[in-house]
């Protein structure tokens, strides 16, 4: 790598790593790392990732478990095929009018009560949030208010500290939240904030980000999550995965009933009605949006969608692709703040909308249709990289093909130079994807960028440069490709044979052919049956 | 309040956006809308598919004949729940069908989800209210959160129990849609959700477990 600038792409330097020892290893030393801003490493990780067994097995479990069911599911559906590439035109439709359709949800969502704010990147939508709910727990005088604590480390472990007299805000699963680090801003502001989705809640006491858009959890075994409800929470060891979860739903039952401000994500916002609008399963995005008395619910720009006609066609998509399901569990509309007359759901409700970096991409012709993506994490299950070493060791908060694509688009081509090239290609990521986003195009675009940008001596381009000039010349391959052939076969008569890198660890290399290939294909095809 | 708190932001942001599609003209082609091939399902049909999906996702359905099937039904139901506590929203149609007087026969302890304190509501045993639509082909059943219609009593328990008129059931969302939509009724004023069987996880392992945050079993009566 020539670009070794000194930079932290890491952006969640402190909630890397998982709980196992390769990776504990890669977390130490990417902790120590980033103290003295080095680059990240996705190939270190991806190395650390292939020698864990524990992690390869619990993501490959996960994975297959995942596709079947997504099959399973696609297949009831004879016009799949017709019903992806419809959705990939509304996609794009709707993209076309972007600034009208957000202009029409803010008007309406305003009419009914919700209030709209525009955030351009994290920081200022990590700012107006907090302010919100810094404002709503001064209102409404719930004896609660924000201690800042500086020490991150010590909030971190915050839904177990049962003395906790800060504001509570409960989280359901929002990866746009995640993209902008909210949780750790907002507990820095003095807020408990707990993480309410088990599968986040998981990672979010053991110190870790998620690893997956849809699955946070799926790289940790059912004895590891028993270890840590022990560890954390006080529970006895358990690993039958009923008992864990009647754990995880005891302790934060009593979260959920005394949360002041509740914050959502947004997996699609319906600009004719102004209805941010998301799908769960567990019944937390229900508890958060019923309970507390000021809700947020934040969302990218592109989760914008002109009608329902067109969201109920990503509804049909969206759950068979995440989860293999129909539908999910829960399908929640937030239509409207709380009533005089009502006696649940918010009092406030705010709607943050987030560009960070997505209009960027609508510029650019080759990537804009990444703004297509529904985040169902299809394309992370199908993907031969991420099978292999799970969502850590792309380093980021998005992983898998849509993370390789968008790492560079949000953190920038220098910071994530790596990520394109963390895929073999294959495209089945496309073949998977509802909104048929080219990703695997998207990919070699991207890597195209990444070699143009290099400047300076670079072995691997004066490497292509020769090769291409011997390329250009028949006369000159066909000389020098004899040559270590004679010296292999002629020469050394097998005694000794090249040992390739990697490869050659596990395998013999093959046999030296007592004629070269240039040699043998003119012999052929001048027409000489000599063999018959 | 203003709904803009940052409109230097939001102009920025829309001057962005405009850029980023200013050589993206709009498709006008037709979408290609996939054939759906519903034929009219009769209301029996509805019910079987219905209770037949939502069966597929760990939930019960019952099909009822009238109001006296739906209390006959009800009175069975909640004999495994004597002495035990129901939570209802204050929804007269629970009045109406009689679903009250069953719950108060039954020797159940009835709380107004509306005025009781959240910490006595979630000690509850068994919600009980009513659905306002039924989607057919996923077994789901729409609940709009009213004053009278509150999100608790379907939410808070382990056991959600839910009556629903049988000519509410629709064969597909767009169906349930389109029928909304031409009764008139603004689909977005009210907040709505649509549950589908009880709430579940597979955070851990990807293994199938029902009953996380919300209900672990979920019936609807059909009537």
């Amino acid at each position: 790598m020539v670009q070794n600038q000194t930079r932290s792409a890491v952006r969640f330097p402190t909630r890397f790593a998982c709980g196992n020892d390769g990776i504990t290893n890669a977390r130490r030393k990417l902790q120590i790392e980033t103290k003295v801003n080095v680059k990240t490493d996705i190939k270190s990780n991806i190395r650390q990732a292939l020698l864990d067994d524990k992690l390869r097995a619990a993501v490959r479990k996960a994975t297959d478990h995942s596709v079947a069911q997504r099959d399973e599911v696609v297949a009831e559906l004879p016009n799949w095929e017709e019903m992806r590439a419809e959705a990939a035109q509304l996609r794009d439709r709707a993209l076309s009018e972007l600034d009208k359709h957000l202009v029409t949800l803010e008007e309406r969502a305003f009419a009914k009560g919700i209030q709209v704010h525009w955030a351009k990147d994290a920081e200022e939508a990590n700012r107006i949030i907090a302010e919100i709910c810094r404002d709503s727990v001064q209102t409404s005088g719930s004896g609660a208010t924000p201690t800042t604590d500086t020490d991150v480390g010590a909030t971190r472990a915050s839904p177990s500290d049962e003395t906790s007299s800060r504001p509570i805000i409960t989280k359901s699963k929002s990866m746009t939240t995640e993209e902008i680090e909210l949780t750790p801003y907002l507990e820095k502001q003095g807020f408990e904030v707990v993480e309410t989705d088990l599968g986040e809640y998981i990672v979010q006491i053991a110190g870790q980000m998620p690893s997956h858009i849809t699955a946070p959890a799926l790289h940790l075994s059912r004895a590891d999550i028993g270890k840590l409800f022990a560890e954390k929470l006080g529970a006895d060891f358990v690993e039958d995965p009923v008992e864990l979860i009647s754990i995880a739903r005891k302790a934060l039952r009593e979260k959920f009933l005394k949360a002041d401000i509740g914050i959502t994500g947004a997996n699609f916002a319906i600009a004719e009605t102004g209805t941010p609008m998301m799908v769960e399963n567990e019944g937390n995005g229900r508890l958060v949006g019923a309970i507390p008395k000021v809700q947020i619910h934040v969302m990218g720009i592109e989760k914008v969608v002109p009608t329902w006609d067109d969201f109920l066609r990503y509804l049909e998509l969206l759950p068979r692709s995440a989860t293999g399901q129909r539908i999910t569990g829960s399908v929640l509309f937030f239509n409207r703040p709380r009533n005089e007359d009502d006696r649940d759901g918010p009092e406030q409700q705010h709607l943050v909308i987030l560009d960070n970096g997505r209009s960027k991409a609508l510029e650019d012709p080759k990537l804009r249709s990444i703004l297509r993506c529904i985040r169902c994490g299809a394309c992370l299950n199908v993907c031969p990289v991420y099978r292999r070493t799970g969502g850590h060791a792309y380093g980021w908060v998005y992983p898998g093909p849509i993370g390789a694509v968008l790492a560079p688009i949000f953190l920038g081509l220098e910071e994530a130079a790596d990520h394109p090239f963390a895929s073999s290609l294959c495209g089945r990521c496309h073949e998977t994807c509802p909104v048929k986003i080219p990703l695997h195009h998207q990919l070699l675009t991207l890597r195209h960028r990444v070699v143009q940008q290099r400047t300076g001596f670079s072995s691997e381009r004066a490497a292509m440069n020769v090769w291409q000039g011997v390329m250009d010349r028949p006369e000159l391959y066909s000389t020098l490709s004899e040559i270590p052939r004679f010296l292999l076969h002629d020469v050394l008569r097998g005694h000794w044979k090249p040992k390739l890198p990697v490869w050659g660890k596990e395998h013999d290399g093959p046999e030296i052919a007592p004629v070269g290939f240039p040699q043998m294909f003119s012999r052929e095809s001048s027409g000489s049956e000599d063999d018959e | 309040m203003n709904s803009i708190n940052n409109s230097r932001s939001r102009d920025e942001m829309l001057t962005s956006i405009r850029q980023g599609i200013k050589d993206l003209r709009l498709d006008q082609s037709e979408v290609i809308t996939p054939e759906k091939n519903i034929h009219k399902l009769s209301v029996d049909e509805l019910v079987l598919k219905f209770s037949e999906m939502l069966a597929s996702v760990g939930g019960e359905a019952h099909s009822l004949a009238g109001e006296g099937g739906l209390q006959s039904a009800l009175s069975e139901i909640l004999s495994e729940f004597k002495d035990k506590t129901a939570l209802i929203p204050p929804d007269p149609e629970l009045k109406e069908t009689g679903v009250v007087q069953i719950i108060e026969s039954a020797g159940m302890k009835v709380l107004y989800s509306n005025e009781t304190p959240l910490e006595q509501a979630a000690e509850a045993d068994i919600g009980i209210t009513t659905a306002q639509a039924g989607i057919a082909d996923t077994g789901t059943m729409v609940l709009f959160h009213t004053s009278k219609r509150g999100r608790l009593a379907a939410l808070l328990p382990t056991v959600h129990l839910a009556i629903l008129k049988k000519d509410l059931l629709f064969a597909d969302k767009f169906n349930y849609l389109k029928e909304t939509v031409s009764q008139g009724i603004d689909i977005g004023a009210t907040p709505m959700t649509w549950v589908t069987g009880p709430s579940l996880t597979a955070d851990i392992e990807k293994v199938l477990v029902r009953g996380a945050h919300g209900p672990r079993r979920v019936i609807v009566l059909l009537y």
